[in-house]
């Protein structure tokens, strides 16, 4: 597309190289585990065998809600929070603002979760923020976020090193982009009955030019959340608003309604909700009650886009009387392109803004920049097949890219089988932990045995046979069968199991063709110019 | 005719600080100084979400000049052109 | 997503991978590496294709269906390497 001159391309490919090179594994397991998180909500259902639970705002929720809040202590009815607990129930979280014995400024209040139809409480927490949302049937979905969202790594350094990530995701859809001179001829141009390293370029080039914009847009709001969060907000707030703590607060969430601190009864919620549902059209997503009970009480309901829109929606309400105040942007005081970008800016990042169509095709997406980095790192290693240098770097990015799926898979057993017990917050990472020690022993040992050969398919081998364990795995934990499944209208947990059960039996088919027939096999059968990394076998 | 990349050992080093350490702290004073001139909208806000949403962009502007142009004093002039705009409006804001 | 706004969506999608299959079944690069006769596709027809190809998208904005339009771009992504992985001649393929 572009003829930038030899040296100018030199330069580019050695960008593009070393920059998949020295940071392609960390990217790599950003990129298959946000590919993964895509469906961490659906996944979470699977993993505690309940599908996706009816509107808890479709039954009354007034007289539940304020029986809920009476009970609890009054120190707590400061603020509170209505939202669907993770099993579907009705969660009340009613909470004050408070010093920890550190010093630092957080929420402590009660946590309550009630059938929604009857009011019936089903469970109470009480205690700090962090301690009551430690929630372990969310402990599988919060895992797998988490490694995506900062490598499960303290604040601000797994921050930091994702958004570096993300740089240099750009970095490498940019080089890739200006270095190579056909894009476009080469579009569908895939070698793959020539010499194995015609044939590796063509399919990293062929995926990677397809997946560029895609590749673009998750790097540039990938980078943004990162250094947002980080550094980046607090940065351009402090230069914006000079330190003004409250004038940022202000333009961030708008001002402060004037303190009362007469009573006031909170107003009928049910008809609070009926009227936002009404003037906007999406489902309600959360209530928000600041200044429970006073006179400068406020309402705010959160709702989903409205169907064939980007952005969600919050509007405002006085408590006492129930009256609309305004409809208020997620960031800033009125619509702006400023708030209208804060707001899109997730669901282009997530794919959750279509429902179960859009998650299934930026899922593909994840799993096609997943496979662009693999076969980067593939083409960059044939090219020095040769030399004994990197022979140890190919042993690691086998273990690397088929070990990372069998690791995360190993936290979802531990998940399984640790969730009766109750212990899934501390099991689930451990047992990745487990399962990354298990691959890394078995790549090191196959690696000094045959030199590394049939390492991936054997690997793959080990993909395939974790896979399909799952869906065993969890029936056999307790969790519920199919016929039940669907009787309960648990649909993701038979489409995922069947998804699993597929994916592993294709694991299984991919291994065998590169030459593994079983999983003893310690040399692959010869094969003619195959390429390891094509997906259509 | 010797290509300007067929460079020695200190160009090529100082192209490489050029686009690694010294873009990526541009980028960041860019950052810093672009609320003050970018404006904040009805909300208030679009010179908060502006700034982080084109740092990538203007880092990897930044990276890729310094990696791409021939002329590493064209790039070390244009970096402390684009930082030292940024500094001065910085310095007006809070010391001015 | 509502029922409309999935119409669009599938229509978009079904009509821009007929254009991609046509493209890919008459690119030059692509069947000459196959050992296939080139079709007898000018540049201007194919460039005409790649237009109908980004013209859901164009009308789909302009209808100002934001999901829609988002899920058929990423569908267009995925449909074009779909297709070129199925085009691709076998690994067996002699030449």
């Amino acid at each position: 597309m572009f003829n930038l001159g030899q040296a100018k391309t030199k330069i580019l490919v050695a960008v593009h190289g070393w920059s998949g090179v020295v940071l392609g594994f960390l990217l790599y397991a950003v990129v298959l585990t946000g590919t993964i998180a895509v469906f961490a909500h659906e996944i979470g259902h699977w993993s505690i065998g309940r599908g996706e639970a009816p509107s808890i705002y479709q039954h009354p929720i007034d007289d539940h809600v304020r029986t809920a809040i009476n009970s609890v202590e009054p120190r707590f009815r400061h603020d509170v929070s209505i939202f669907s607990s993770p099993r579907g129930n009705l969660a009340v979280w009613a909470h004050t603002h408070a010093k920890r014995p550190s010093g630092q400024l957080a929420d402590i209040g009660a946590l309550l979760e009630l059938d929604p139809r009857s009011g019936r409480e089903i469970a109470r927490r009480e205690g700090w923020s962090n301690e009551v949302f430690r929630e372990t049937a969310t402990a599988l979905e919060r895992f797998l976020v988490d490694v995506h969202v900062r490598l499960h790594m303290p604040n601000p350094w797994g921050l930091l090193l994702t958004g570096v990530l993300g740089l240099a995701m750009m970095a490498a859809a940019v080089s890739g982009l200006l270095m190579h001179p056909n894009l476009i001829k080469d579009s569908f141009t895939l070698r793959r009955h020539k010499k194995t390293l015609v044939a590796a370029r063509d399919e990293h080039a062929v995926a990677g030019t397809w997946g560029l914009p895609f590749a673009f847009l998750l790097a540039l709001t990938g980078a943004f959340f990162s250094f947002a969060l980080s550094f980046g907000l607090p940065i351009v707030s402090l230069v914006a608003f000079g330190g003004d703590q409250a004038k940022l607060r202000d333009t961030l969430v708008g001002a402060r309604p004037a303190v009362d601190e007469r009573s006031a009864e909170v107003a009928n919620l049910d008809a609070m909700i009926r009227d936002a549902q009404t003037r906007v059209g999406g489902s309600v997503n959360r209530v928000s009650i600041t200044h429970y009970g006073r006179k400068n009480g406020q309402v705010t309901i959160a709702l989903d886009p409205a169907p064939g829109e980007l952005e969600p929606s919050r509007l405002v309400y006085e408590a006492p009387d129930g009256a609309f105040v305004m409809r208020k942007t997620r960031i800033g005081t009125e619509p702006s392109l400023g708030s209208t970008l804060f707001s899109i800016i997730g669901p282009l990042h997530f794919g959750n803004f279509g429902g179960v169509i859009s998650k299934l095709v930026w899922g593909a997406l994840g799993f096609a920049s997943c496979f662009m980095i693999a076969t980067g790192m593939s083409l960059w290693l044939r090219r020095r097949a040769g030399d004994e240098r990197w022979r140890i770097f190919a042993c690691v990015n086998a273990t690397v890219i088929f070990g990372l799926p069998i690791a995360l898979a190993a936290s979802a057993y531990g998940f399984l089988l640790s969730y009766p017990a109750e212990s899934a917050a501390t099991a689930t990472p451990l047992a990745f932990l487990a399962g990354a020690m298990l691959v890394i022993s078995f790549a090191t040992y196959a690696s000094q045995r045959s030199g590394g050969q049939a390492l991936d398919a054997h690997l793959m081998w080990g993909l395939g046979l974790t896979l399909i364990g799952l869906p065993i795995a969890r029936i056999a934990s307790g969790g519920i069968f199919w016929p039940e499944a669907f009787a309960a209208g648990a649909h993701e947990t038979i489409v995922i199991d069947f998804a699993l059960l597929l994916g592993g039996a294709f694991c299984i088919r991919l291994a065998r063709r590169w030459g593994v027939s079983t999983l003893s096999d310690t040399e692959p059968a010869a094969t003619s110019g195959k390429s390891q990394m094509d997906p259509a076998e | 005719m010797s290509s300007k990349y067929e460079s020695g050992g200190v160009r090529r080093v100082i192209r490489w600080v050029l686009a690694g350490p010294v873009a990526a702290i541009i980028a960041v004073i860019v950052l810093m100084g672009m609320p003050l001139y970018i404006p904040a909208g009805r909300g208030g806000v679009d010179n908060l979400v502006i700034p982080l949403l084109l740092l990538p962009i203007i880092w990897a502007l930044l990276f890729f000049h310094a990696v791409l142009d021939s002329n590493l004093a064209r790039v070390a002039l244009i970096g402390v052109l684009v930082a030292g705009v940024n500094l001065t409006l910085l310095a007006a804001r809070f010391w001015g | 997503m509502d029922a409309l706004n999935g119409l669009m969506s599938l229509a978009a999608c079904a009509w821009s991978l007929a254009m991609i299959v046509l493209l890919g079944l008459s690119d030059p690069k692509s069947r000459r590496t196959a050992q296939k006769p080139v079709a007898r596709v000018s540049s201007s027809l194919r460039l005409t294709a790649a237009a109908f190809a980004l013209l859901p998208g164009a009308l789909l904005l302009a209808a100002g269906s934001a999901v829609a339009f988002l899920i058929w771009s990423g569908f267009l992504t995925i449909a074009g390497w779909a297709v070129a992985i199925v085009l691709a001649p076998p690994s067996h393929h002699r030449e």
